[in-house]
């Protein structure tokens, strides 16, 4: 099966400091690909390099056969990759339901001028958005909040409204930031039954950052571990779990 | 964390599309529209008199200006602080084409002014697409300083464009004379039809899909680019289309001064716009046109204010200071049962106030000043009455309300005191007692404070993120609806 993200040798210095590098991975079609390493070893960055954030020093970054190194963020999401946020970032006035519709923006038929005259086409477009939008809330047990200002919600609840914004582009790739932090264990089970829905029932490749080892363990079906920048180890999860060099890396040497 | 999250009026529409509803609000809407303009135009403008009229069309193209500049500032989130400029290019551009070739065009007047008009909207438009392009590589701060400068640059290009050897290419606009000769083509319907048009067009980007594009960029730019929002062409748009409708508001406003003097076109106008569209509520088109109004028959209102000296003024002045930081601390220190008592209180001087408002209004409908400030000053007496006395604010608000009452009363009294202790103090009262204010002068002054009055007890404006609807009265009166379910 051909890779729907191929990143290779991707290298990224911000001055002196090389956050990322020489990083090479493969994901497949229908992966639950897991990203995981300790404080500041260039996760979050990786995201930032695959989503256009930042420009790769070097390295390329193929998706879906297509070259999407130095891409604006715009573009590259419009081709599908679609992302949350490690700090939430929803556009806090607006409401749950309207969060999600902007996610619908790039699927956008009628033009920004019938819009302003109000014709028929983009009054019915906008309901057709909406639908569409309130169906992902309904999935994502939003539906109670839809009218509500997305930073009234609690901690959790943003987190899963950033998830359908980002599905609400439709895209083919999610890229979760540290999807489970600041949930209760409840709220993770939740969370992983989310995750792997999307898979699932809506076909999607999913890549995701998170600390939380016993989330990443049951639910990433391959793992990459970074530390200072650089592979450290990779492979299924029983393997990640016995790894020394994993160990050393979030635990340090025995003295 | 709220517990039960507040619901909001969503400014998507609420009801679904059919078609024969659709239709029949929409030409109902034009008729009506057509028929008032015409009333207006029939009933109205003969009987205003001259300086009546100036008032009503510069506070018209004020609100029109505030509307534009909301699209840019208030939902798209670009703090621009150059509008002048659009609306100067307006102005200019079609000022100038009209005085060179209306007299020889022989095109009748109703079909050349909406010529105009569209000239300056294209005109404003690409000069707003130029500043608009490298603004996207600005943020926050360093846009507004750009595009104040811009709005210097633009007045300053016009008054060297003289027709002289500096002027560059010997284009004559008139230089800081102003330029002439502009035929006299406007009449004050037109400015409320542009005004509509304006609040139109915003509210329909508000009500689709596509305003929430705009809004996003306002929000969380980098958010709203990782959602596949183009956010430079958002900006570069929102730009264009406030630019547009500046430039359609100047070219207006040349055909009805019948000449276009730099000095109309200060950067004042610009800060003005911007103290409207925040005091009305960044975002919101209702906010804009209130405050937009409000502030332009205020400016003039104040005119017809006698003067005051600047003993009473620094007297009135150092006693409010005092009894403000002092009521604070009062009111601070009343906790438990006596604060429910004592808000109850609040709400007796809260209705004298009110109470006051209408009758300063009923006063003034006898003074002699301009019909239109003081049909102003009663529509704001009453809509303080209204917001005042609502079921939503009588419990929260009118108490407030009522405190700020009893403070000002408070140091109404403590100014003689003041006042008389500025008269002791031989050098200050030698100083200040020649020195008498008029009312107009202290205009930026009292514009401030009331930016600073707002912006310390309402940050988000008089209307927040709010519009006027329907559903927004049923709000205030705790009818909530849901909205937009899907079925």
């Amino acid at each position: 099966m051909t890779a729907v993200l191929s990143v290779q040798n991707a290298l990224i210095r911000f001055g002196g400091l090389v956050a990322v590098n020489d990083v090479s991975f493969d994901i497949l079609k229908g992966d639950i690909f897991g990203l995981i390493g300790p404080n500041g070893a260039g996760k979050t960055t990786c995201f930032n390099l695959i989503t256009g954030m930042y420009k790769p020093t070097s390295g390329e970054i193929v998706f879906n056969g297509k070259e999407i190194t130095g891409l604006p963020p715009n573009k590259i999401a419009a081709l599908g990759i679609g992302r949350t946020f490690q700090n939430i970032r929803l556009f806090s006035s607006l409401t749950v339901l309207e969060n999600v519709m902007v996610g619908a923006h790039l699927r956008h038929k009628s033009s920004l001028s019938s819009a302003m005259i109000y014709l028929p086409g983009a009054i019915k477009e906008t309901e057709k958005l909406q639908d569409e939008a309130w169906q992902l809330l309904e999935f994502m047990d939003l539906a109670n909040f839809a009218h509500a200002r997305s930073t009234d919600l609690s901690y959790g609840a943003q987190r899963r409204v950033e998830i359908a914004r980002a599905m609400a582009t439709q895209c083919d790739l999610i890229l979760l930031d540290e999807p489970a932090a600041g949930m209760n264990p409840q709220e993770k089970n939740e969370l992983l039954n989310v995750v792997l829905k999307i898979r699932n029932d809506f076909n999607k490749t999913v890549l995701l950052i998170e600390h939380d080892m016993r989330f990443v363990m049951n639910l990433c079906e391959k793992i990459l571990v970074l530390d200072h920048g650089e592979e450290i180890a990779r492979g299924v999860p029983s393997e990640i779990r016995n790894n020394p060099k994993v160990i050393e890396a979030y635990l340090g040497t025995a003295v | 964390m709220a517990a039960t999250p507040q619901t909001l009026v969503s400014s998507l529409s609420s009801t679904r599309y059919s078609a024969g509803k659709f239709w029949t609000t929409r030409v109902g809407t034009f008729v009506l529209i057509a028929a008032f303009l015409y009333a207006l135009q029939l009933f109205l403008t003969p009987n205003l008199g001259i300086y009546d009229m100036r008032i009503l069309v510069n506070s018209l193209l004020y609100a029109t200006l505030a509307v534009s500049l909301n699209l840019i500032n208030g939902i798209t989130g670009q703090f621009s602080m150059g509008h002048a400029a659009f609306y100067l290019s307006g102005a200019i551009i079609s000022g100038k084409i009209s005085s060179m070739y209306y007299k020889t065009a022989g095109v009748p007047g109703w079909l050349w002014l909406p010529l105009m008009v569209v000239v300056g909207a294209v005109g404003a438009a690409l000069i707003g697409l130029l500043v608009g392009i490298p603004s996207l590589r600005l943020r926050g701060d360093y846009l507004a300083v750009m595009t104040m400068g811009f709005g210097e640059i633009a007045r300053v290009i016009v008054i060297n464009q003289d027709g002289g050897k500096q002027a560059f290419g010997g284009l004559d606009l008139g230089g800081a004379y102003g330029l002439q000769g502009v035929p006299k083509l406007t009449e004050m319907y037109h400015l409320l039809l542009l005004l509509i048009v304006a609040i139109a067009l915003s509210r329909n980007l508000l009500k689709t899909a596509h305003g929430l594009s705009f809004l996003s960029v306002r929000e969380d730019e980098l958010a709203a680019d990782a959602t596949g929002v183009h956010s430079t062409r958002i900006k570069v748009t929102a730009f264009t289309i406030g630019a547009a409708i500046a430039g359609m508001a100047g070219a207006l406003f040349a055909h009805y001064n019948r000449s276009v003097s730099p000095d109309d076109f200060k950067m004042d106008v610009s800060f003005m716009l911007v103290a409207m569209v925040v005091i009305g509520g960044t975002g919101s088109i209702t906010g804009a046109v209130i405050s937009g109004v409000s502030l332009k028959v205020l400016e003039e209102g104040l005119r017809a204010l006698p003067g005051i000296s600047a003993t009473a003024l620094y007297g009135f002045l150092i006693a409010l200071i005092v009894t403000v930081l002092l009521a604070k601390q009062v009111f601070k220190r009343i906790e438990g049962p006596a604060r429910v008592t004592f808000d109850k209180a609040l709400i007796v001087p809260g209705l004298i106030g009110l109470g006051c408002a209408l009758f300063g209004a009923y006063r003034l409908w006898g003074a002699d000043m301009s019909v239109v400030i003081k049909v102003a000053f009663v529509v704001i007496a009453l809509a303080l009455n209204v917001a005042m006395l609502l079921p939503s604010s009588f419990r929260t608000a009118l108490p407030k309300f009522g405190g700020a009452m009893v403070v000002l009363a408070l140091a109404y009294g403590v100014s003689f005191g003041t006042q008389a202790l500025l008269h002791k103090i031989a050098p200050l009262a030698a100083v200040l007692d020649p020195i008498k204010y008029q009312a107009a002068d202290l205009r930026w002054a009292i514009f401030s404070l009331a930016l600073v009055i707002v912006m310390l007890n309402r940050p988000q404006g008089i209307m927040s993120h709010q519009e006027f609807s329907w559903d927004f009265i049923k709000g205030i009166f705790g009818k909530k609806k849901a909205i937009g379910v899907a079925p």
